[in-house]
């Protein structure tokens, strides 16, 4: 019994990441076909920032707020230059764009950081552990488990509460429409670039402050889960994301201690194959595509 | 052109090398209607596009109370008081109603100061029950949920949060049962009586006749007649005949 | 009076028009084999590694454009196929000897058969294929970017298996002693034999079909096309020939690891193809040749170049910041790339005055898209397409 308490505890951490992921990625993707493959060096480049901000001698949560500011930035400008002019190709167009997004990136990464492995420091306190009624509670995972609380409750208040959040909602169901009522697109895409930047600054930290070391590379896992989570969910809804990055957390929490010790390495191969699988029958994901966010 | 408040000069548009407007043009007198008539393909949802700023034409003006607005993007038009209810109503499915009718208010943020604009959106709201009842009673359910004829009042209903001065409405009785389609008509009749300007398209020729004070037809992207409507009316056969316009069944009541 | 040489969407009717659509582009693949033994000559064999690879790369891209010409969807996991082809060729090419060294656990099967070009090819064109039945039965239902995501998926699984299976493959470690029989013989030979395949396979019927399910896959299937099978034959057929392409590259190594098959190596056949255009065999040559000449110079500016008085040298990694920049301006100003939809065609019969170009079967007209396909055509049934105004 504690043992699935446990599990369940790490899987909820893992999928939250996840979910983050897939929410900062559909985000995008509701209001333009952009499944952003460029979408993990956004988080290389919030964790190298954050490198620099702790080198800086900043303390914790400057350097976390410095890297969702950055990364918002960041993912403004590449959003507006490189994104924007693609507004109305669809979906492959703009992956394969994206990969090219991510070529420029990771380039510019590698000439100001060098190709080499840096370490993200952080705080003792976030490498304890808590020890309560028998389960371990890694600060970390709290951590985790608490950030994407609150980053759901947050986009949830802008989405429903308020008039900005309408427009964005009314521009990804129907853009032509919306802009027929007066809704900027640009401004709506600047807006939603705005969140998936300030959204992958965060994970940055969190998922390399785990990792404990980044380099130029290390763009790709990030990425590939993202777009698992977002495929696996279905495209373009919050719900989908947040459904698609938890199961996916699941999965693999799970496979991970179900599997034989020999067998553990074929993780990903089986988390990806299982995919594949669900989405032989439910294409459109497990909550499936729906019209708005 | 001096006094109209909306002229569409000489306008040549398509897409993608295909060209469906051929040098059309039309006015529009402060507090006219004026219907908008042809077959499938003759370019009349076109023609709204391209007066609503979604759809560029490659030549030609576009001009709104004397002011030339082809430059100007859709999402501005709103604002200055050109509004369009789509085709097929363009609802917002995973919205409320009421949060249909706040989207239709969103230009308004550009016109004046937040307090102004919270009175116009209060207003707004008022009149919008005010003329179709029902909505204020579901305004809380998705707009998802209401009947056709319902949704084409919400549509209206939102097009006019806007305060607008000219309102263009491109088939507004599509997939609506006669008696609906009536209903819809009544309430444009009240909008006429405030003062509204409007431009119909329409496939059903006679109902819009008995509306409008003028029509013209387009005929595979151009405007091959244009005329009073009691003159048109008279001329009913010819229009079904040559046009290929369709006339409905004998049981409408106008 | 025809053209001789010319550019063309479809070819002409008839089995003489199949033999004509065939000419274009296997005279353009002997026209760069002729190049390259140019190139080789002129160089004295100092840059023959590099004319080597130049010519898997073509054979590579070649492959790729059988797939994605015809179907529209955008594969990313191509390298998978590479992996395999280039696994099952050099694990049975390493004499017998060393390879009970390197992989003593190995089945007795694969331990005692040695093999070597071209059966090797052969084994490792068809190990890909083998493998792109099975993924293909999963994926190939789904639609456009969601295909297109299931690829490199299947790029993940073939590197974790490759990881995984310590004993037949060596795990993350290299795998050494292929036996070296990659020459450019065996390299351009084989990129003229895939090549008249390819143009084989497109103006066949199994393209045609393909292409139907890509150009409007409601009107195919009501006309009784099967989507399944349709996309099936260009994938398995394009990872046949992107396996060869692997077998050629591992016994030009002779040493490699899973991590020479991973994300990396996806840029260079997409940015060939992309240039070239995905519409034709033609292109794909062309974007090849483009695009080894382009990042052979940048190479060379990187190691630092002479240029007048001054010694140019570009910091590292720039050709991955040129390319994706080509990339991206390839998809914004001229998508279709270099060729479109246009395939060189070679019409001997137009010198003697004959042959009429009555199309065989006209083809839609390109539009700006990637796949000059008309818009969206495999993203139809994707929700997404409601977004076309």
């Amino acid at each position: 019994m504690i043992l699935i308490l446990q599990r369940i505890l790490d899987a909820l951490s893992v999928g939250s990441t996840y979910a983050l992921l897939a929410l900062g990625l559909t985000l995008v993707y509701s209001v333009m076909n952009l499944i952003n493959f460029a979408y993990g060096m956004m988080l290389v480049w919030s964790a190298f920032i954050a490198i620099v901000l702790v080198n800086a001698s900043l303390p914790a949560p400057f350097v976390v707020l410095g890297c969702i500011l950055s990364s918002a930035l960041l993912s403004v400008g590449v959003g507006r230059v490189a994104f924007q002019p693609f507004l109305t190709a669809p979906p492959v167009t703009l992956l394969i764009t994206s990969f090219g997004v991510e070529l420029v990136l990771q380039y510019a990464a590698i000439f100001v950081f060098g190709e080499n492995p840096r370490i993200l420091q952080v705080p003792a306190v976030f490498s304890e552990v808590i020890h309560a009624a028998g389960l371990r509670l890694p600060i970390s995972e709290l951590t985790t488990i608490v950030a994407a609380l609150l980053v759901f409750g947050l986009l949830y208040i802008v989405l429903n509460r308020t008039r900005f959040g309408l427009q964005i909602r009314a521009a990804a169901e129907l853009p032509d429409i919306a802009r027929l009522m007066g809704v900027s697109p640009t401004v709506v895409l600047m807006a939603v670039f705005a969140i998936s930047g300030a959204i992958a600054g965060l994970v940055g930290v969190l998922w390399f402050a785990q990792v404990g070391a980044v380099t130029p590379r290390s763009d790709i896992d990030p990425t590939f889960k993202a777009f698992i989570a977002i495929v696996l969910g279905g495209l373009g809804n919050v719900r989908g994301a947040i459904v698609g990055g938890l199961v996916l957390g699941a999965l693999e929490v799970f496979l991970n201690a179900a599997l034989p010790s020999g067998a553990i390495g074929y993780t990903d191969a089986i988390v990806f194959a299982a995919v594949i699988a669900i989405l032989l029958f439910r294409p459109a994901g497990l909550v499936g595509v729906s019209a708005g966010l | 052109m001096s006094g109209s408040v909306l002229a569409v000069s000489a306008v040549v548009a398509g897409y993608a090398g295909n060209t469906v407007l051929k040098e059309v043009s039309l006015e529009l007198s402060p507090g006219e209607a004026v219907a908008v008539l042809g077959a499938n393909g003759a370019g009349k949802s076109t023609l709204m596009k391209c007066v609503a700023g979604l759809l560029r034409p490659w030549q030609g003006r576009i001009s709104f109370e004397g002011r030339d607005i082809t430059a100007v993007p859709a999402e501005r038009r709103a604002g200055l008081g050109l509004v369009l209810v789509p085709e097929g109503r363009g609802l917002f499915t995973t919205l409320t109603i009421e949060e249909n009718l706040l989207v239709g208010a969103t230009c308004l943020n550009r016109r004046t100061s937040a307090s102004e604009v919270s009175r116009m959106v209060a207003a707004g709201l008022e009149r919008a029950y005010d003329l179709f009842p029902v909505l204020k009673s579901r305004r809380h359910d998705l707009a998802s949920k209401l009947s056709g004829g319902q949704q084409q009042m919400l549509a209206i209903a939102r097009a006019l949060m806007a305060h607008p001065k000219v309102l263009l409405l491109d088939e507004p009785c599509l997939g609506l049962a006669p008696k609906i389609g009536n209903d819809v008509y009544s309430a444009l009749r009240v909008l006429r009586q405030q003062g509204l300007s409007l431009v119909v398209v329409e496939e059903s020729t006679r109902r819009a006749l008995g509306f409008v004070d003028r029509a013209c037809v387009l005929k595979l992207g151009r405007k091959v007649l244009e005329d009073s409507a009691a003159k048109l009316t008279r001329d009913e056969q010819l229009l079904e005949a040559y046009f290929g316009l369709t006339t409905e069944a004998r049981d409408i009541t106008l | 009076m025809n053209a001789v040489v010319a550019l063309h969407r479809d070819r002409p009717a008839g089995a003489a028009g199949l033999l004509v659509g065939l000419l274009g582009p296997l005279l353009l693949a002997a026209l760069i084999t002729g190049l390259a033994e140019l190139v080789q000559t002129m160089t004295q064999g100092t840059i023959s590694d590099i004319v080597l690879v130049f010519g898997i790369n073509a054979i590579m891209v070649v492959g790729f454009q059988a797939f994605v010409g015809n179907t529209g969807i955008v594969s990313f996991g191509h390298v998978a196929f590479m992996a395999l082809g280039a696994y099952a060729a050099g694990i049975l090419s390493v004499p017998i000897t060393l390879r009970a060294i390197e992989l003593p656990a190995l089945p007795a099967v694969l331990a005692q058969t040695e093999l070597d070009v071209p059966l090797t090819l052969l084994l490792g064109g068809t190990a890909a294929a083998l493998g792109a039945l099975v993924a293909g039965i999963a994926i190939l239902r789904l639609s456009g970017a969601a295909a297109s995501i299931a690829t490199l998926g299947l790029l993940v699984i073939v590197n974790n298996l490759l990881v995984q299976a310590h004993s037949i493959t060596r795990g993350p470690q290299s795998l050494y002693g292929v036996a070296q029989s990659t020459t450019d013989g065996w390299v351009f030979g084989s990129l003229i034999v895939v090549v008249a395949l390819s143009a084989l396979l497109k103006w066949s019927s199994w393209g045609l079909r393909a292409r139907a399910i890509r150009d409007d896959p409601v009107a195919a299937e009501a006309s009784g096309v099967r989507r399944l099978p349709a996309r099936l034959i260009p994938f398995m057929f394009s990872a046949f020939v992107t396996g060869v392409g692997g077998a050629l590259y591992a016994q030009d190594l002779t040493a490699f690891s899973p991590d020479s098959f991973f994300v990396p190596q996806i840029v260079g056949v997409l940015v060939m193809a992309i240039i070239g255009g995905l519409g034709s065999i033609s292109g794909a040559l062309v974007g090849a040749s483009a695009i080894s000449i382009l990042t052979e110079m940048l190479r060379r500016l990187e190691s630092g170049v002479g240029l007048g008085p001054l010694n140019v040298q570009a910091p590292t990694g720039i050709s991955e910041l040129i390319l994706g920049l080509l990339l991206i301006a390839t998809l914004r100003w001229r998508p279709e790339g270099i060729l479109g939809p246009l395939e060189l065609e070679v019409d001997p019969r137009a010198l003697f005055g004959a042959g009429s170009r009555t199309s065989a079967r006209p083809e839609q007209p390109a539009t700006g898209d990637v796949t000059s396909a008309p818009a969206t055509a495999a993203e139809r049934d994707d929700v997404r397409s409601r977004r076309e105004p």
